[in-house]
């Protein structure tokens, strides 16, 4: 054979495989109107509701379980088990009543036995994910009133317990699990039980969580038969299978917004109320002058990096203080550090410091991060501070800034989700707080915080937090730069978004109301 | 011969433990560990005690190895740190899907390569050898995931032809198949440049051999010259070749897999690698250790199967 046959036949074979794949294509293409497929960017690290602590694990979680209570984005209780909470005239006793005539999905009846048992499991510390139920050491008891009803008695007083302990916890099936051993692991076997709206169907590792309508679903019917979770690690991949509509919805950076556009997506922003923030490390010497540090916050510009990184004002929130910008204790009257070069230059002078250097850590990989760390350079070099910036291993920096006493990074970006309760930030804070990476120490703070939790009447609480606000503002530790909003896109033929309503974190707080 | 095979398989394993050793120790040289990876800012040093306990994270370098390497002689490959799967069973699951992959893709590359080879090194200044030669070059100067994301792009987003991720339901054959096309034409793309490379030049050179010009002196047509002379002794070192790169049956489609999210070891390894999920990384590492002792090998005796001369 000629070259040129070879070569025609070689075409000609191409031809017939492209063909015969493109008239495959709907014999095999899924059932999709029945389905939401869900791309998700990594694997889950865990479905075991004892130990998830990954978004994706969460959201798998928020999908087969349920918890008591949703907690909003302004901290208010959507009841889910639960009806209501009452909390007692001293504040150390929480009386939850549960949902009647709720089942699993194996048709069991749900109990105030379940919840008891789940509650146990979490506050086991073997589990490893056992902080959040105990208050200065001391256990959280957790009793069965009746059928429907349970209590929690709290050691001491403690005004962010209600929401520490009712949301976000999934219940589990006592009848199921009774003889289980293990809590400490990533998954339960048998790993299907639950009262959300879907149960899992097959999870394939590293490919796909498949979930399957749950008919003993005490809501509403679920609309869709099946929601499908794809592990799409690829960015590039994801932008295009939402194009064509391999994936139904996926998150994604505002930067890949123009390259979606006009393919009957829609896009949805929501906040999930994290705060970005450039933090500097007190326990460097030349940072431990407050001035400087104040120096440095005026010579910066938030806006700027804001417009930047997120391009318009619908992808983000400015915040002000340590508090994500929409809660509800989050101040302005806090100081600002509006740009001002020449007091950041007249800081400097005053404090004797010339010459300054810094050396930044940022996540290597974080689109946002990396033009917040660039502006971050040029911004204070008119202020004739030199910054070194330098790109690190997500883990590697987080690992780094949580050293105690580390001297590797005077300054890092990072950002947190701690949740709606000012207390639920001790950990950052406080003198002893496990993640107070700016190693700053201060009395005031932690009685301020202290004081906020014992405090009954909202307002009292509010004024504490107001101060609490304004004492960590002043001390310059931690400039916050935006609260990033998460960017869903999704097919314009999936409905019931509103009804499914967004929640930080797990994405939708109910999955039952997408429909297609 | 049976012997030879048994010494150097036995000769292997204090090479596999030095593997071992040094890639343990690599993996301990990191700023972090697994542990870190999973941590959240709002976990107590209690509850990372914990877990760095359960991992036995929290014990001296050289007794982790031992440890580790006391389970793996036994057999057990260990379990994730990140999500507790068994390592074992994940690799059995994983490993037949790359090497659907990988097996088609360089046993087509191998074709093409030769077939492009012969023509090229017979003729290096025809157009037909010039364009082999520009072809060759810019397949081994393109990047793979380049590759896959303009086949992503153009047969299955624009033509609409092939599914964009993933391998289907493997109840159905057809489907994965269908599935596997993107990627399969992606690792072709790889893999074959540079074998054409090296069967164009050992064309070349076996062209200069006096040998041919005394076939063409005794009047034997090209293509007797090409089939009977030039081309066995061109594939003696492709032989050796194909021996060699056992090891890709495991990790040969690493960055073609994580672009396709297909469900292979590359993509388990990936992930395993940017968290530190050390068993996961220490068992592929040996097992793509071994097969290159076992290809090594399997080449050898290869050799002396095709070339009669070498069992002398």
């Amino acid at each position: 054979m000629s070259i040129k046959k070879q070569l025609l036949a070689a075409s000609v074979l191409t031809t017939v495989a492209l063909a015969v794949g493109g008239s495959l294509s709907p014999v095999f293409a899924d059932s999709k109107s029945d389905t939401f497929t869900y791309a998700i960017s990594s694997d889950l690290e865990s479905t075991n509701p004892i130990t998830t602590s990954d978004r994706w694990g969460l959201t798998f979680d928020n999908i087969q379980y349920s918890p008591l209570f949703h907690v909003e984005e302004n901290g208010s209780l959507t009841p889910v088990l639960a009806t209501k909470d009452t909390v007692s005239s001293d504040g150390k006793t929480i009386t939850v009543d549960l949902r009647q005539g709720v089942k699993w999905s194996d048709g069991q009846p749900f109990t105030a036995d379940d919840v008891v048992f789940t509650y146990q499991k979490l506050a086991d510390k073997a589990n490893g994910n056992s902080d959040k139920f105990y208050i200065n050491n001391k256990p959280i008891q957790i009793e069965k009133v009746n059928d429907h009803q349970v209590k929690f008695i709290l050691p001491e007083k403690s005004a962010s317990a209600v929401n520490n302990l009712v949301t976000e916890n999934f219940i589990i099936p006592k009848h199921v699990y009774e003889n289980t051993k293990d809590f400490s692991g990533s998954s339960l076997t048998p790993g299907n039980v639950g009262t959300g709206p879907y149960t899992l169907e097959s999870y394939k590792q590293g490919q796909e969580v498949r979930f399957v309508r749950n008919d003993n679903y005490f809501g509403e019917k679920p609309k869709l038969k099946h929601v499908v979770l794809r592990i799409l690690t690829d960015p590039n991949t994801t932008d295009i299978a939402l194009k064509k509509g391999e994936v139904d919805a996926s998150f994604v950076l505002p930067t890949e917004l123009k390259n979606l556009k006009g393919h009957d997506l829609a896009v949805h922003a929501f906040s999930e109320d994290r705060v970005g923030y450039l933090g500097l490390n007190t326990h460097v010497k030349k940072l431990a002058n407050k001035s400087v540090r104040q120096a440095i916050f005026y010579a910066l510009d938030k806006n700027e990096m804001n417009k930047a990184a997120y391009l318009d004002k619908k992808y983000y929130n400015t915040p002000t203080s340590f508090l994500p910008p929409k809660n509800s204790f989050a101040t302005t009257d806090v100081a600002a550090y509006k740009t001002n070069v020449g007091k950041a230059k007249a800081l400097l002078n005053k404090a004797g410091v010339k010459n300054l250097t810094l050396n930044l850590g940022y996540t290597s990989g974080d689109a946002a991060q990396k033009i917040q760390g660039s502006l971050i350079a040029s911004q204070l070099s008119k202020a004739g501070i030199k910054v070194n910036v330098e790109a690190v291993d997500a883990t590697a920096l987080s690992t780094a800034i949580h050293k105690k006493d580390q001297t590797k990074y005077d300054a890092f970006l990072n950002g947190y989700i701690m949740g709606t309760d000012p207390y639920q930030y001790t950990p950052l804070y406080t003198s002893t707080g496990f993640a107070n990476y700016w190693q700053y120490k201060d009395p005031t703070i932690d009685k301020l915080f202290t004081k906020g939790d014992l405090e009954s009447s909202a307002s009292a609480r509010q004024a504490t937090y107001k101060k609490l606000q304004q004492k960590i503002a002043d001390a310059a530790v931690m400039y916050p730069i935006v609260d990033n909003k998460k960017i869903l896109v999704m097919n314009k033929d999936v409905k019931g978004f509103s009804e499914a309503k967004t929640l930080p974190v797990y994405t939708f707080a109910d999955w039952s109301k997408l429909s297609k | 011969m049976l012997k030879t095979i048994f010494s150097r398989l036995l000769q292997a394993i204090p090479l596999l433990i030095v593997i071992s050793f040094l890639v343990f120790g690599m993996i301990h040289l990191a700023p972090f560990d697994a542990v870190d990876a999973i941590i959240k800012p709002n976990m107590s040093p209690g509850v990372v005690h914990v877990l760095r306990e359960r991992y036995g994270l929290d014990k001296p370098f050289l007794t982790q190895y031992v440890l580790w390497l006391e389970n793996f002689v036994m057999g057990h490959f260990g379990h994730s740190i990140i999500n507790q799967q068994d390592i074992g069973q994940a690799l059995a699951e994983r490993i037949p899907n790359t090497v659907i992959l990988v097996l088609p893709a360089y046993a087509t590359s191998v074709v093409i390569a030769t077939v492009l080879g012969l023509i090229g090194g017979r003729a290096p200044q025809s157009w037909a050898g010039r364009v082999i030669d520009t072809v060759t070059a810019v397949g081994l100067a393109t990047p793979s995931f380049w590759i896959a994301l303009l086949l992503i792009y153009f047969l299955g987003y624009a033509a609409n032809l092939f599914p964009l991720f993933g391998m289907g339901s493997a109840h159905q054959p057809l489907d994965v198949v269908w599935h596997m096309v993107l990627p399969y034409i992606t690792l072709v793309v790889a893999y074959f440049p540079e074998l054409a490379r090296y069967v164009q030049s050992k064309t070349i050179g076996e062209y200069q051999q006096d040998y041919v010009m005394v076939q063409r002196a005794f009047g034997a047509t090209e293509r007797q010259i090409l089939f009977h002379h030039v081309l066995p002794n061109v594939l003696l070192p492709i032989v050796t070749q194909i021996g060699q790169s056992l090891p890709l049956l495991v990790t040969g489609a690493m960055i073609t897999e994580t672009v396709f999210s297909w469900p292979g070891v590359g993509t388990y390894m990936m992930d395993a690698s940017v968290k530190l999920d050390y068993p996961v990384i220490l068992a592929v590492m040996l097992l793509s250790a071994t097969l290159v002792v076992i290809g090594n090998l399997l080449a050898d005796v290869l050799y002396t199967v095709v070339d009669p001369r070498v069992r002398r």
